[in-house]
């Protein structure tokens, strides 16, 4: 089975390109205090401006600041809550997608109409006013937009566990004795794990791409913490002098949320014999 | 239809009522509440000043009774008064309104004008040149920030070529020209926001209507239409067509919260004066009243949006009236 993944996933380049580019990211992110070739925090005002020379790989800000070293430095901040903001709309989409089809009833009822009303709240209005009263710093943002994200992932995994539990094999374990929770998590959860793994892909990408639009806002990643919208939001004010400070770190969105969302879509190919 | 459409409608009743708690009780979030958020920055206010405010506003009875009278006066569309300046809220959001709506129509327009016939060659040339090329272009403006888009369509069109003006929604004449001038002064600003709106929301609808039509096209029934000799353009072009992509009424209705939070970013970058850009200025004054009433307000529209892509997807497929 696991063979026949890979060789499916091999076959699609696009996808396996997603993931060698999120690999070297997260190397990059990892090592990015070894790797820096400057300390990003470091002013330098006679250097204010520079454009990208051999020392400063891509230019230096209005303050003198390494370009190249922030944006490195940028990638932990946006990786990290990709992966921590995805881990939590995991954490509670699942469960509550699991309850909802395993019980139905008025549990199930209960819990789709807060997927709907969650679904029909301009989540970015939501997570800036959110973001506006509680402080923006990176833990609220992490948390905020995992909290505002689950809704999507409940009702697919409710949809996925509807089917699975009447499956015979389910029958069977909850007549030989098995506990809910063992039989919600050991015996359903791996059977609904394809859609989920999917989903929580395209959405690191979603959320790398909403902490951005947050930081350039300004209500996101507070400086001098580099992250890669306040980056652009310096950008904005010198577009017409000096392009690297848009062009930079607007592309390290670009690509990285591309690779996770053409992974994203391998994957779907690849899980799911439907397509 | 009409019973179809009242069992709808009794389920947006648990829904506005879901909305309208979330609302209010995302103000109970801001330490010290609304008064201290707005006297602070303030050295000369006393405490006994600031009792006086809180209990002006109300905000010193039990929370479920301010709840409940602030959903009594919102029944009348009374929303309080703006914290900056004073005005009724409910103004400050029916002048900006028109604007959002018109922006929103477009850039929805758009979306679909070049979504459906994207999918739609997609599926048909499956694995062709094309439809890997519409693959990767589309993925590109899904996951490019929207902001940064529209900063570069700003120094392209606006600064370095000059052909569209870069923010705002009239230029300053706009008073004295005639009305025709009027009309193609706003279409010359609705350009950019509208182009990216539209460009980077095209993702979700195109990948799906093709996938849609790739899986109707394999039907028994696409199989007999082309064995009795129908042409390949009417057979692809109406009746795969009508089945594979009225189900995509229903996901516009879906995208309508994110095109109404995307309208935050577009409308302050592009100065554009809808509810969008009135909503980032209300949050970052921590003007109460306003975020409350936009909060419910756009939430409303979408759950309208919503009522009425399932209403349009049910008249066009009877099949759905009877689930």
């Amino acid at each position: 089975m696991l063979s026949l993944y890979l060789e499916r996933f091999k076959r699609n380049r696009l996808a396996a390109a997603g993931l060698a580019i999120i690999v070297l990211l997260t190397l990059g992110a990892a090592l990015a205090p070894a790797l820096c070739p400057q300390d990003p925090t470091a002013q330098n005002l006679t250097q204010r401006l520079q454009g990208p020379s051999a020392q400063h790989w891509m230019g230096t800000d209005d303050l003198g600041r390494d370009v190249f070293s922030r944006l490195l430095t940028g990638t932990r901040v946006s990786l990290s809550v990709g992966f921590v903001a995805v881990g939590i709309a995991l954490g509670v989409g699942t469960c509550l997608g699991l309850l909802a089809g395993f019980f139905g009833g008025r549990t199930d009822t209960f819990i789709m109409r807060w997927v709907d009303i969650m679904l029909s709240i301009p989540t970015l209005f939501l997570i800036l006013a959110v973001l506006a009263f509680l402080g923006p710093n990176i833990y609220n943002v992490m948390i905020i937009i995992g909290l505002t994200s689950w809704p999507g992932l409940t009702r697919m995994v409710r949809g996925e566990c509807l089917s699975v539990r009447e499956r015979e094999y389910v029958h069977a374990a909850r007549l030989s004795g098995v506990s809910t929770p063992r039989l919600l998590f050991v015996h359903i959860l791996p059977n609904v794990i394809a859609p989920i793994l999917v989903s929580a892909t395209l959405g690191v990408g979603g959320a790398i791409l909403t902490e951005s639009a947050l930081s350039f806002l300004g209500l996101g990643v507070q400086p001098p913490m580099p992250s890669w919208g306040n980056i652009l939001t310096i950008g904005k004010d010198y577009l017409h002098i000096a392009w690297w400070l848009s062009v930079f770190p607007a592309c390290a969105i670009l690509i990285t949320v591309l690779a996770f969302n053409l992974l994203g879509e391998g994957l779907r190919d690849v899980l799911d014999p439907r397509t | 239809m009409i019973p179809f459409l009242l069992r709808r409608s009794l389920h947006l009743i648990p829904t506005l009522i879901g909305i309208s708690l979330i609302s209010f009780f995302l103000m109970q979030l801001a330490p010290g509440g609304p008064v201290d958020q707005i006297a602070d920055m303030n050295p000369h206010v006393t405490p006994e000043a600031k009792a006086r405010i809180r209990s002006d506003l109300g905000l010193d009875r039990p929370i479920p009774a301010q709840y409940v009278s602030w959903v009594k006066r919102m029944a009348f569309l009374d929303f309080g008064t703006s914290f900056t300046d004073g005005r009724p809220v409910i103004r400050k959001i029916s002048e900006r309104l028109p604007a959002t709506i018109l922006l929103n129509i477009l850039s929805i327009g758009l979306m679909i004008l070049l979504a459906l016939p994207i999918g739609w060659l997609s599926a048909i040339r499956a694995n062709s040149l094309f439809d890997k090329a519409m693959t990767v272009l589309v993925f590109v403006g899904f996951s490019m920030p929207t902001y940064a888009l529209a900063l570069w369509l700003m120094i392209l069109f606006g600064l370095n070529l000059g052909w569209l003006p870069i923010s705002g929604w009239s230029s300053l004449n706009f008073i004295e020209v005639p009305l025709w001038r009027k009309a193609l002064d706003i279409a010359q600003h609705l350009i950019m926001p509208t182009l990216v709106l539209g460009l980077t929301s095209l993702a979700g609808l195109s990948r799906y209507a093709r996938n849609s039509l790739l899986e109707v096209i394999h039907q028994d029934y696409i199989r007999a239409a082309r064995a009795k000799g129908l042409s390949f353009r009417r057979v692809y072009g109406v009746h795969a067509a009508r089945n594979a992509l009225i189900p995509m009424v229903t996901l516009v209705g879906l995208m309508l919260p994110d095109i109404i939070g995307g309208g935050v970013i577009i409308e302050t970058i592009f100065a554009y004066p809808g509810i969008g850009r009135l909503g980032y200025e209300a949050i970052m004054t921590r003007d109460y009243n306003l975020i409350m009433a936009l909060t419910v307000i756009s939430a409303a529209l979408t759950v309208l949006g919503n009522f009425l892509a399932d209403a349009l997807y049910a008249y066009a497929d009877p099949r759905i009236r009877y689930k």
